[in-house]
């Protein structure tokens, strides 16, 4: 069977029932627009692995690296182990998130008509043309599987995909710029690409990183000259 | 990148997402927590040898921590713990000492950045943790402050975490001095905390941010900052000035600083402003609690009425008002700069993207401002029209396009501005051109979707522009088809219904030639992202053949025409294309859309509709594109659909007599497939009778009953052919059903149906039958058949169980003992029964 049948979502396993069932009764989307949380900023940052269509037996869709930006107010639970169970329940909305990137991403490349072996790493130094790579959003309705609606941007960048999970209103444009400034930092100053890049033993780094760029998911208007001086002041703190 | 070389040698343990037992286990999890003990640690041998480990590996790394000199050790050990932490989504439990010293090691005035960082991500992912200690009330260091506060808001706000951050960060910030540390690492704080818990800060502290954020957004400096050494990060040495700011085209700034000023280095307040604008509109709808309009009349009553904050608004007198109202006006000013300077042709790339992020918050800031604060609309309005106006001929800016509309429409009644020219712009033009961007249709279609009561006068346009909105979908399937399922409905009505079923089913056909439009067009050099690989130079010739241009016009038509053409030939032409991916993912949509489309229009329809969507049901099933597998699910939603018109409006199967019995007599019936045929032919025996209209004649079940006799002739004689395809048993059975139906009602048929069932019955019996059916088809065939045959013999019986009156389904019928109806279906089961155990075979 080609991986073209997979539409997103269809081959994964039903998220959360539990999350389904904290769903707000149904609102209007003046009242959502308007609600207490109008929201306009970013939830969670994420890193995971892409896997080319074929290779879906190749493991599962992982998570390397992610950093959720305050938390969601959950109804009060008072049986035993709620902190537990709200983190797993965190864990697993990232990795929820990161399932339908990848599911998308592969759509879009198989729509696109790229070979997969477009997602192999390569082992050049060169830069990746961010602006060639794969990106789309999609929305996430309210309690599935966050309890707020939300809006997640995603970027493909060979076998690493990157998303943005962002309050529903969030200003798009400005929120898939900073997706590809991320993408591109990272991928630079980590070196993500190369042979040998450890992502997941650099996570000083990467927050390093989100605390000038992304600080506590606020989305920044940063012209080109802020970049460059943020970007020089990273690199003097943390050298390569 | 395997755990084991992750994590080195000592914690061979779980993978970075340590899914394998899956979200199934997570559920089980989640749904009762007595599972949780015996099956997270499963298995529990290894569950116990990690947890020894990880006794070490704290051990160690509380050693670590504990030394005078925290040094690189130290931070790969941190590296290490993390990664061991963040890897699972069940809790790891850390010794206490660790998790203790991990928060003092935070809160060290002397810890380096690297260390702290590790310290604020291990902790963060942990949370929510009930044994965290920390406290961010004696911090002073806002770095610190802020990486505490990381810490502290990813609690989940069990203990007023989010509160408590707020007035701490709040506190700071008044007090602060001139010289002091720098305030760049809380506005974030700030800004997540009234995102949080809207109403953590009470007005008066409100009203001091409100100032700050004037003077910040407003007045920060117009000279550039200072070359600093690579010192701290927050570090603002002063010395020389450098000179003025710059405009993103290299111009000398004309007014003052904002987001879109440029220069080699900036000041702190310049920082500041940045930060400002980011959180602005934010801050505006959550400082003022009651937002919009009418809930603010009561404020400026109190301020001599509105009269005079619009004239002393106009009369930038604007110091002496309000810190609320004060920045409002400064934020109007900051956006009104804003659209000027994006005006300006930006000398690098990220200046020119940042201009169209400028452009749409600028909008949307506007769009708040004037929710507030009604005053504003007329200024508002004036700069925004002019606005417009530019953005029309620039393809480039197309996506601020969405926010202006999204404010005439919020506000075009109000100014008596008609929203329709921007709308009419919006949705003829955008879609057309530019629905291969995936982000944008994204925003498009929320857009829509989000502002259905906003659209009022401008419904119409929204409803007659849907072949331009399919456009959209067309290209961009997965993500777009559950917004579309939530948006169809009201995008469908009885004008248009018809056509959109066309267009639905027509789908695929225009993803395909959306792509010969792309590869066709000559500005196909901005290369969005299609199929390279696809050569099909007979569809391009074909695109641009001007016999063909009529109808791929129609196809790509922007507006709802209110024709429908019939695109059979185009079906042929682009068969070539019909297996490539993105018409395939488009056609596996297409059945999904038809469900929600049938459900939403089941709300309005009128008797003519559904008789024109059956015809339209009846046409189309053996007229779609052949994409492989789409028939095949296209004919399953239509054949059931296809059977709800006719429960709905059962009178349908009278009034299209004529037109079934085309269908069935043809070859139409044959092509469009099992499913198909056995929903129409059904529907023939269960609703062409006078119980349901009054209107149907002996003639007219006659010339049914004789077209599917001959039907169901031809189908027992076939042998299996390339042409048609393989006919199931369902068909042959719901076939003689029927036939069976319609002569209990005219009953001069019975002596043929009789004959005809006894044929059947040898029929299945022979050798010959069992080459088409199967071994289960054809004892189908033969039992159904003989049960038939018996109810025949007792005509009245017949009548009774193949054309009940419709009081049958009235609950009477379930519950009087004397009529029950399960009572008289008992007994003609058994005398169907005993009838056959009598009969040899």
């Amino acid at each position: 069977m080609t991986g073209v049948r997979r539409r997103a979502g269809a081959a994964q396993p039903p998220l959360l029932p539990c999350c389904r069932a904290k769903r707000p009764v149904s609102r209007s989307p003046r009242a959502q627009k308007e609600g207490t949380h109008p929201g306009a900023m970013v939830h969670a940052f994420l890193i995971h692995t892409l896997r080319a269509p074929q290779a879906e037996d190749m493991g599962l869709c992982r998570v390397l690296y992610s950093c959720v930006f305050g938390a969601e107010n959950l109804p009060d639970d008072s049986r035993p182990h709620g902190a537990e169970r709200d983190r797993l329940l965190r864990k697993e909305q990232i990795l929820a998130v990161a399932r339908q990137v990848e599911s998308m991403c592969q759509l879009q490349q198989q729509a696109s008509g790229r070979p997969p072996t477009d997602l192999q790493p390569q082992s050049s130094d060169e830069p990746v043309p961010l602006h060639e790579a794969p990106q789309g959003a999609f929305r996430l309705a309210a309690g599935d599987p966050f309890q707020e609606p939300r809006t997640v941007v995603w970027l493909g960048v060979l076998s690493l995909g990157f998303a943005l999970v962002l309050d529903a209103h969030e200003n798009l444009l400005l929120a898939e710029g900073t997706l590809r400034l991320l993408a591109r930092l990272l991928l630079d100053h980590l070196r993500l690409l190369a042979p040998g890049a450890n992502l997941l033993l650099r996570a000083d780094r990467i927050e390093a990183i989100l605390v000038r760029f992304l600080p506590h998911g606020q989305l920044l208007f940063l012209n080109d000259q802020f970049v460059q001086g943020l970007e020089k002041e990273f690199s003097a703190a943390w050298p390569r | 990148m395997g755990p084991r070389c992750l994590c080195g040698q000592r914690l061979g343990g779980e993978t970075p997402t340590a899914g394998r037992r899956g979200v199934a286990r997570s559920c089980q999890l989640l749904q009762g927590q007595e599972r949780k003990a015996t099956e997270a640690r499963q298995p529990v041998g290894i569950g116990e040898i990690q947890d020894e480990e990880l006794k070490k590996f704290c051990f160690r790394v509380s050693k670590l921590l504990q030394k005078e000199d925290l040094g690189p050790d130290a931070a790969d050990t941190l590296r290490r713990l993390f990664l061991i932490v963040s890897a699972t989504k069940y809790n790891r439990k850390l010794e206490k000492t660790c998790v203790d010293l991990l928060q003092t090691t935070l809160c060290l005035p002397t810890c380096p950045e690297q260390l702290q960082l590790l310290c604020a991500a291990i902790l963060r992912e942990m949370s929510p943790c009930d044994s965290l200690s920390l406290c961010c009330d004696h911090i002073q260091n806002t770095r610190q402050l802020s990486l505490v506060a990381s810490v502290l808001l990813a609690q989940g706000d069990k203990k007023q975490e989010v509160r408590n951050v707020g007035l701490r960060v709040f506190k700071v910030l008044e007090s602060r001095q001139p010289e002091g540390p720098s305030l760049r690492p809380l506005l974030p704080v700030l800004s997540k905390v009234t995102s949080l818990a809207p109403g953590t800060l009470h007005q008066d502290q409100t009203n001091v941010l409100n100032k700050r954020l004037v003077d910040w957004l407003r007045y920060a400096s117009v000279q550039q900052g200072l070359v600093h050494s690579s010192g701290g990060f927050f570090s603002t040495p002063r010395a020389r000035q450098p000179g003025p700011v710059t405009e993103v085209d290299g111009a000398m700034a004309t007014d003052f600083f904002t987001v879109l000023s440029t220069g080699q280095h900036f000041t702190e307040d310049q920082w500041l402003n940045v930060q400002a604008f980011s959180m602005l509109r934010a801050w505006l709808l959550h400082s003022s609690p009651e937002g919009t309009g009418p809930a603010d009349t009561d404020d400026r009553s109190e301020l001599e009425g509105s009269t005079l904050s619009v004239l002393s608004a106009a009369t930038s007198t604007s110091r002496l008002l309000p810190p609320q109202e004060r920045l409002r006006d400064k934020a109007f000013e900051y956006c009104q700069r804003l659209i000027e300077q994006s005006n300006r042709r930006a000398l690098r790339k990220g200046d020119a993207d940042l201009q169209k992020a400028c452009l749409v918050e600028a909008v949307l800031v506007l769009d708040v401002l004037c929710r507030q604060d009604p005053s504003f609309l007329y200024r508002t309005l004036s700069c925004l029209k002019g606005l417009h106006a530019r953005l029309c001929g620039d393809p480039t800016s197309v996506r601020a396009l969405l926010p202006l509309a999204q404010f005439f429409l919020n506000h075009g009644e109000a100014v008596a501005v008609d929203s329709e020219a921007v709308c009419q712009h919006l949705f003829t033009r955008t879609p057309s051109e530019l629905f291969h961007s995936p982000t944008l249709a994204f925003e498009f279609i929320q857009f829509c979707r989000d502002n259905l009561p906003q659209f009022g006068r401008n419904l119409s346009v929204l409803k007659l522009s849907f072949p331009n909105l399919f456009k959209f979908l067309a290209w961009n399937s997965p993500p777009l088809t559950s917004e579309f399922v939530a948006f169809l409905p009201s995008l469908v009505d009885a004008s248009t219904a018809v056509e959109m079923l066309h267009a639905l089913l027509d789908l695929p056909c225009l993803t395909a030639a959306l792509d010969l439009q792309l590869r066709s067009s000559p500005a196909a050099s901005e290369r969005p992202l299609w199929d390279t690989s696809l050569r099909t130079p007979s569809c391009l010739e074909a695109f641009r053949d001007p016999q063909f241009q009529g109808l791929f016009q129609y196809l790509l038509r922007a507006k709802a025409s209110g024709t429908t053409e019939r695109l059979a030939p185009l079906h042929q032409l682009l068969q070539p294309m019909a297996s490539c991916a993105r018409v395939v993912q488009c056609a596996e949509a297409v059945p999904t859309l038809l469900r929600v489309f049938f459900s939403a229009v089941s709300q309005f329809t009128d008797k003519a509709l559904t008789n024109q969507l059956a015809l339209l049901l009846l046409e189309r099933s053996d007229s779609l594109y052949q994409v492989p597998g789409y028939e095949a699910s296209v004919h399953r939603v239509l054949s059931s659909e296809f059977l709800a018109l006719c429960a709905r409006h059962p009178s349908l199967v009278v009034e299209l007599a004529k037109e079934l019995l085309e269908f069935l007599g043809g070859t139409g019936g044959l092509r469009s497939g099992a499913r198909m045929l056995s929903s129409v032919v059904w529907a023939v025996g269960e609703y062409l009778s006078v119980c349901w209209d009054r209107r149907c004649t002996v003639e007219q079940i006659n010339k049914l009953f004789e077209a599917l006799e001959a039907l169901l002739f031809e189908l027992a004689q076939s042998r299996p052919s390339a042409t048609l395809p393989k006919c199931p048993p369902q068909v042959v059975t719901t076939l003689m059903t029927t036939l069976t139906k319609l002569a209990s009602r005219s009953q001069d048929l019975i002596p043929r149906v009789s004959l005809f069932l006894s044929k059947m019955r040898t029929l299945a019996l022979s050798p010959a039958a069992s080459s088409v059916h199967c071994e289960e088809g054809v004892g189908a065939v033969r039992r159904r058949a003989t049960e038939l045959l018996h109810l025949l013999k007792m005509p009245s019986v017949a009548q009774f169980v193949f054309t009940p009156s419709v009081d049958v389904s009235e609950p009477r019928y379930h519950r009087d003992t004397n009529t029950a109806l399960p009572l008289a279906l008992c007994m003609v089961s058994r005398l169907v029964e005993k009838e056959a155990g009598l009969l040899p075979g």
